[in-house]
């Protein structure tokens, strides 16, 4: 199965002489690795025991993993650009395909993509579907193609492809578009990890992670992100499997959770049905309901509705005044005076808040699905929801398009010596994604059925310390409230972040708190790896394609080298202030990113690979067409960034579709425009024929 | 068998044949996993399916259908490259023939 790898036969002696790098030698050193993590973990295990504070612990894990990855970025500095660049395209396809698997992979699949399963059940299979699928069209459509173009970016495809120098200039900003909307997304998930290992705020914890991030990619480019990046996988996977191995043995006996979780999705469907017709859980929905319905009154009128509260709690105050009531009554009143918002707008917020809280939480299973039959509802049983069906698919369609359109994946496959090793590199990476993806759907069934068998039905001052350890860390994250006041816990009294069910994975399979630690420090490998291939993509793109090739064609290699470590600092500055903003809702800004991406660059790519007769006219147009239509239905349907640049209301939806799966309207416009426009301009120069039929064969000795 | 009376013209046009009708074929069976297999599950009758496996099955099934499928490909490529004679020779061999090396500094 395993393909070998000979980069030594194929490399030629002056390449071997140059970087005595060989894959038995790779295989040492990443084999030491796994091996001291492993060793560190024992023995963070007996401090643990030995009475060491878990804070310095979970610190020491973080700060050693990050000072490694830093040691790999500085001992692959470089000045060459082949090096910066695209890794000397010496990276063997197995260690190319790990890399690739960890740019890939970032917090969002690392934290997210549990918790979209755990909340959303079958629908949440659009991510598990749409995140792996997408590789299929990286190996038939792009990558071998790329391999042997052999240049740098993915503008310098389309300036080659389609001529100069509007098409190279359109990419440069779809790249940027693409890559800083993914980065910053990345660099808030960073900023959450460090701030809440650390107890620092959340600003300082952005730029701690920036920290991170630059020490990677700074010095060694390509060269550099790719080793550290193989390095970040390996910490990565084992703090994903880890504790998930360990709650699958504890759960089932049966130690590859892929296969062990199936029985107990069947239990959990059991518990299902009972929960839905629980008399204590419809008590608990009724008090929701109610609450609902009485915050919904006070937004109606907000002024009358604070002054009501006030002077109820007045009156009473006066009350017991008068009783002559104990001192502390009285200064419970008092209290709840003073906790009552100052204002009116103070008080709308508030309550708009908890709506927003507790919105879902009056429907039967807190609003989740059962989790293993499609489109359902917990509230309709029975029934396939035909507008979640739709979105359901248009979701996969933007994923699988747009993962094969991600210019900082895309530019991975340069980096292999050889075409053939370009295609083993896409298998590698399927498998090393997989390893994760396969396990994510058990982690998810498993943790519910936790949570429904060990959770639900037993007296809240009982639960595990995991519970009220996250609550006082996350109240955001998990929150337990009595609101029916039988001291027990009911399903809907518990609320559940989704990124909770990878980061206290190790805490519910009650493993000591190294492996908690090591979890952080995988979130943390995951962003940081996914933030350094996105972070070299922009700055590249700045220093390459429009500097290089469009300001001063007689640049040095050295200059260049160092405007690009310039630009990347810059980047990485102004990523890390509009992270500093708290964009809201990062799994929206990763799926814009990916409808961007498939719209912008997806029709022209393949066809420029596919159908000779694409023009640089017809690619433009479909560009600027597909990436359009994809934007303009973003900003009028989202309503996170209409809030940012002060627009109204949300726009009417079109078929329903949400506005996560833009690309859905964008990537058939930009397919058709490229196509009509291409019909009606006249046919590419010879040239560029012949370009593309070099591009078609990995050998050119036919030619 | 023996492709070498074919001109080199036609070994490169039989070579693309085969890579565009691998393509398709793959492609095909791909579109089925991505977007038939769960559209066929979401038909099932509610009442009648045992949910849980169903789920396991889409679930993991396509996933290690994708892999498959481009270790299906990367195989059938190789297999063309060999009966088309496109073998690379040498690691370089496909960036020497790039239309344009800028800046190489070795």
């Amino acid at each position: 199965m395993a393909p070998r790898t000979r980069p030594n036969a194929q490399g030629g002696v002056a390449k071997a002489v140059a970087s005595n790098l060989n894959v038995r030698r790779l295989h040492q050193l990443y084999g030491g690795w796994v091996l001291l993590l492993l060793i560190a973990v024992l023995a963070l295990m007996a401090l643990e025991w030995m009475g060491v504070p878990k804070a310095w612990l979970g610190l020491g894990f973080l700060v050693g993993t990050v000072l490694v990855y830093a040691g790999i970025g500085l001992a692959c500095r470089t000045t060459q650009p082949d090096a910066y660049y695209v890794a000397d395209r010496r990276v063997p396809a197995m260690y190319n395909g790990m890399a690739t698997a960890a740019d890939w992979m970032s917090a969002a699949s690392f934290m997210g993509l549990a918790g979209a399963l755990y909340l959303s059940g079958f629908d949440g299979l659009a991510f598990l579907l749409g995140w792996t699928g997408g590789f299929c069209l990286v190996a038939f459509l792009l990558a071998p193609y790329l391999r042997k173009f052999g240049q740098y970016t993915v503008p310098d495809f389309l300036g080659a492809r389609y001529g100069e120098p509007w098409p190279r200039l359109i990419g440069v900003v779809a790249v940027i578009v693409v890559s800083f909307t993914y980065v910053v997304a990345q660099i808030v998930g960073v900023g959450l990890i460090v701030s809440r290992l650390l107890g620092v705020a959340f600003e300082l914890g952005v730029f701690l992670g920036l920290g991170g991030v630059l020490v990677c990619s700074f010095l060694g480019g390509m060269r550099a992100i790719t080793w550290t990046q193989v390095a970040q996988y390996i910490v990565l996977i084992l703090a994903f499997l880890l504790p998930v191995t360990w709650l699958s043995i504890k759960q089932t006996d049966n130690p590859v959770p892929p296969l062990a979780y199936v029985a107990q999705l069947e239990a959990v469907g059991v518990k299902e049905q009972q929960l839905m017709h629980d008399p204590a859980e419809s008590a608990v929905r009724g008090w929701y309901a109610e609450r609902y319905e009485q915050l919904q009154m006070q937004l109606a009128q907000p002024e009358q509705a604070l002054r009501q509260q006030r002077e109820a709690a007045q009156a009473q105050l006066q009350v017991l005044r008068a009783q002559n009531a104990p001192a502390w009554q009285q200064r419970a009143v008092v209290r709840e005076l003073a906790r009552l918002p100052r204002t009116v707008e103070e008080a709308k917020q508030l309550w708009l808040e908890e709506l927003a809280r507790i919105e879902r939480k009056a429907l039967p299973l807190d609003g989740m699905p059962p989790h293993a039959q499609p489109f359902a509802r917990a509230d309709r049983v029975g029934e396939v929801d035909h507008n979640e069906r739709r979105n359901f698919f248009a979701l996969i369609f933007c994923l699988v398009v747009g993962t094969a359109a991600l210019p900082h994946i895309l530019v991975r496959y340069y980096t292999t010596p050889t075409v053939h090793q370009a295609r083993l590199s896409v298998v590698w990476t399927v498998f090393f994604v997989l390893l994760l993806y396969l396990t994510a759907p058990a982690l998810a069934v498993l943790v519910k059925h936790e949570v429904f068998f060990s959770l639900v039905g037993s007296p809240i001052d009982a639960l595990p310390s995991w519970v009220s350890a996250w609550q006082t860390v996350a109240p955001d994250l998990l929150r337990v409230e009595d609101v029916n006041a039988d001291g027990l816990l009911q399903l809907n009294e518990l609320s559940l972040g989704g990124d909770i069910i990878a980061l206290a994975a190790a805490e519910i399979a009650g493993l000591p708190f190294v492996v908690s630690a090591l979890v952080a420090a995988g979130g943390m490998a995951a962003a940081l790896s996914t933030a350094d291939g996105l972070l070299l993509t922009v700055a590249n793109a700045l220093s390459h394609d429009v500097y290089y090739k469009m300001i001063d064609r007689t640049a040095s290699t050295a200059r260049r080298v160092t405007l690009s470590k310039v630009l990347l600092l810059v980047v990485a500055l102004a990523a890390a202030y509009v992270a500093a903003q708290r964009p809201a809702d990062i799994v929206f800004m990763v799926s814009a990113a990916f409808s961007l991406a498939a719209a912008a660059f997806f029709p022209a790519l393949v066809l420029g690979i596919f159908w000779m007769r694409t023009t640089g006219w017809g690619a433009v147009a479909g560009m600027v067409s597909g990436l359009g239509v994809t934007l303009f239905y973003v900003l009028s349907n989202a309503s996170w960034p209409r809030q940012m640049l002060g627009l109204g209301d949300p726009g009417p939806l079109w078929w329903g579709i949400e506005p996560i799966a833009a690309g859905v309207f964008g990537v058939p416009v930009g397919l058709v425009v490229t196509v009509v426009v291409s019909w009606l301009t006249p046919r590419p120069a010879p040239q560029v024929v012949a370009m593309v039929r070099q591009l078609r064969h990995p050998s050119s000795n036919a030619l | 068998m023996s492709q070498s009376r074919l001109t080199p013209l036609e070994r490169r046009q039989r070579h693309w044949r085969g890579t565009v009708r691998l393509t398709w074929t793959l492609g095909v069976v791909w579109l089925v996993l991505v977007f038939g297999v769960p559209w066929l599950v979401s038909s099932l009758a509610p009442s009648q399916t045992p949910w849980a496996r169903v789920y396991g099955w889409t679930a993991q099934g396509a996933l290690v259908g994708f892999w498959l499928l481009v270790l299906v490909y990367a195989w059938g490529m190789r297999q063309l490259d060999r009966r088309f004679d496109m073998l690379e020779r040498q690691a370089s061999d496909g960036a020497e023939n790039a239309p344009e090396r800028p800046g190489r500094s070795r």
